[in-house]
């Protein structure tokens, strides 16, 4: 069930103009912010990439995910599609992967400028390798979020929306309080934060543990969610 | 039904949340920086492992400072190797209370290390200084340095210009008792000087040469600080532990080693014999300098690390007057400026270390200077270096390479044609190709 959901929605999904849109938006807005960093800072480096292609993400993975359970909602096949023995969580996970696989599709022309920074300098591959992998964990994470609120309505804006607040109050939860007690649980919460090492060139487990736990979380939430409709 | 549908999956998230919880108690950091500059270094993690009663660490940083996710980065490192180190940051502005408590500066902050009832401050947050301020609270002894004086030594509580008044807080503020004894008056190193501070004399000693003589040959210390403005001669002193002056004073030549405009002011920047001295020392800065000489043949048992170095374009001149080299009188480069002398003896049974750090220049502790490059640094690690606490000065952080990227105008207009124009275009096109062939079918 997995793999023909993500099937079919890879397949939908590419035949809209939805991802082609965003690839070239992130990748014309990521490269012109990326290139002024680098004329600034006149260094080798691709640890300021990763902030701005991460946030990018925050905003662009929402547009992806927002279709995802939001549209068969509102075209009524979700109900037709629960009406059969078909268990949700395989639904769920096959439609979280279609879009995680397409925002990864979408972030992978990205990986040239490793061979620009090699062609004009000589930069450092370990967090050219661990920033890349925090990307690929922060759009899983973001995925998650995206489907979970495209379960929660058949409005696709609204899916975007609440996908987008979410993932914005993530990304900066770090700066959410003066308080330092406060502030420092909050910053456990923050993507940004945990993206940073990564961008550093440094992999903790809790922050592999952190983006894969919210992915997780969210997809429970999402299958419950449509578990709830089946039983309406 | 849906009691235990939800129960089911308030377990499941539950679940999840638990382990993220372990993950975080249990975190493993993995470097893979060339440089390993996001670990800590061999000789931090031993000092840390030594903390075995809790630390706290208090970092006075304003939020908008452009190093301090960095910087608390950095004391989250120390609280992963050991969890008895605990850290917050706090902004200084918005707790006066703890910044008058602690005695930090709330214009230039700073960090308090805190054990029990005793506190240790430093002013930057940076691997030496954290992992010095604890190897401060860790050692039990709080190191006494006497200012030798009676002989027209720079004084320690001089404001003046070439005076030692900023040196002295600085020693202070790094756990040092600074106490001045006058050995006119009194020609003899009392029994609580752990090293002895002798900065540029301009008085024959007298006696005062046989007391510090004999301090030395029973493992005393001391930091030697000569310049060329003194005419006395402290050759007798020094020449049994392998080292002496070379009156005169350097020449630099080579552009990057001398300030701009002034030859005979000394930049340098890299250091020779591994000595803990100079390891993790920044540029220093020596404002006219005579040389230090080492001999040929040492007596068993001493080593005498030549540390820094003026440029081989520099040239030693025996009359400050003429700016140029003269064969017949001068010496050429590179003149060495400032060295470090170990000696181990074993006098009646008993083993004796004695420790000397020799400059041909005083200015650059004084208080015109030190506050130039990474003078205060040299000045710390010396000190530290002769009263024989090593572990405080060998730290030195795994800096970055600086990897210089070669970004020409017509490389950067090229990188931005190919990934704002040609890489969205490509992307666009397909976009358009799927959608024509979908329109064909």
């Amino acid at each position: 069930v997995t793999r023909a959901t993500a099937g079919k929605d890879l397949r939908v999904l590419w035949t809209s103009p939805i991802p082609y849109v965003v690839a070239a938006l992130f990748h014309a807005v990521v490269a012109v912010l990326y290139v002024s960093q680098l004329e600034d800072r006149r260094q080798a480096l691709m640890q300021p990439f990763f902030p701005i292609a991460g946030f990018m993400l925050v905003v662009l993975v929402p547009v992806l995910a927002m279709r995802t359970l939001a549209e068969e909602a509102r075209a009524g096949t979700l109900d037709l599609l629960l009406a059969v023995p078909v268990a949700t969580r395989p639904l769920v996970a096959g439609k979280w992967l279609a879009t995680w696989a397409t925002s990864l599709a979408v972030l992978a022309p990205a990986a040239l400028f490793a061979p620009i920074l090699r062609w004009f300098g000589h930069p450092d591959s370990g967090p050219i390798v661990t920033g890349f992998a925090g990307l690929v964990l922060l759009t899983a994470a973001l995925t998650g979020i995206g489907v979970l609120a495209s379960s929660l309505t058949a409005s696709q804006p609204v899916a975007a929306m609440v996908a987008l607040f979410v993932s914005l109050a993530l990304w900066f939860a770090h700066r959410g309080t003066a308080s330092a007690g406060v502030a420092g649980v909050l910053a456990r919460f923050s993507t940004s934060d945990r993206l940073r090492s990564f961008a550093g060139g440094a992999v903790h487990t809790a922050d592999v543990g952190f983006f894969v736990a919210v992915a997780a979380g969210a997809l429970v939430l999402a299958a419950a969610a449509v578990d709830s409709r089946r039983l309406r | 039904v849906r009691p235990r549908r939800f129960l089911l999956v308030a377990l499941a998230v539950a679940a999840i949340a638990f382990l993220q919880v372990v993950l975080e108690r249990n975190d493993r950091t993995y470097d893979l920086t060339a440089e390993h500059t996001l670990s800590l270094t061999s000789e931090t993690t031993a000092v840390v492992r030594q903390v075995h009663h809790p630390v706290r660490v208090t970092a006075f940083l304003r939020p908008e400072e452009a190093g301090r996710p960095e910087e608390a980065a950095l004391l989250d490192r120390y609280h992963r190797l050991n969890r008895r180190i605990t850290y917050r940051v706090i902004d200084p502005d918005a707790a006066p209370g703890e910044t008058r408590r602690l005695d930090i500066d709330p214009v230039f902050g700073g960090m308090a290390l805190e054990q029990g009832t005793r506190v240790e401050r430093a002013p930057t947050v940076t691997e030496q200084d954290v992992t010095a301020g604890l190897a401060r609270l860790l050692r039990r002894h709080v190191p006494t340095l006497c200012a030798a004086t009676g002989h027209g030594e720079a004084a320690i509580d001089a404001t003046v210009n070439d005076g030692l008044s900023t040196a002295a807080a600085l020693l202070r503020e790094n756990g040092f008792r600074l106490r001045a004894i006058d050995l006119l008056v009194e020609p003899a190193v009392p029994d609580g000087c752990d090293g002895l501070l002798l900065v540029r004399p301009t008085a024959p000693l007298g006696p005062a040469q046989q007391a510090v003589g004999a301090y030395l040959a029973g493992g005393g210390r001391a930091v030697v600080l000569t310049d060329p403005v003194s005419s006395v001669d402290l050759n007798p002193l020094l020449a049994p532990y392998g080292v002496g002056i070379d009156r005169g004073i350097v020449f630099e030549s080579a552009p990057d080693a001398h300030l701009r405009g002034d030859p005979t002011s000394l930049v340098v920047r890299q250091y020779q014999g591994g000595t803990p001295v100079a390891r993790g020392l920044p540029p220093t800065v020596f404002p006219g300098a005579q040389g230090v000489t080492s001999a040929e043949h040492l007596e068993r048992g001493i080593a005498v690390a030549a540390f820094a170095q003026s440029s081989s374009a520099s040239y030693l001149s025996r009359r400050a007057e003429r700016a140029e080299f003269d064969p017949n009188n001068d010496v050429r480069g590179p003149i060495t400026v400032a060295a470090a002398v170990d000696r181990s003896a074993t006098v009646a049974g008993k083993a004796q270390r004695t420790r000397l750090v020799v400059t041909g220049d005083a200015d650059f502790a004084a208080n015109g200077s030190i506050g130039d490059a990474g003078n205060s640094r040299l000045v710390i690690q010396a000190s530290e270096w002769v009263t024989l606490q090593e572990d405080l000065v060998t730290v030195d952080a795994n800096l970055p390479t600086v990897r210089p990227l070669a970004l020409t105008d017509a490389r950067r207009r090229y990188v931005l044609f190919l990934t704002v124009g040609v890489v969205p275009g490509l992307i666009l096109l397909a976009g358009v190709m799927v959608w024509a062939v979908r329109r064909g079918r």
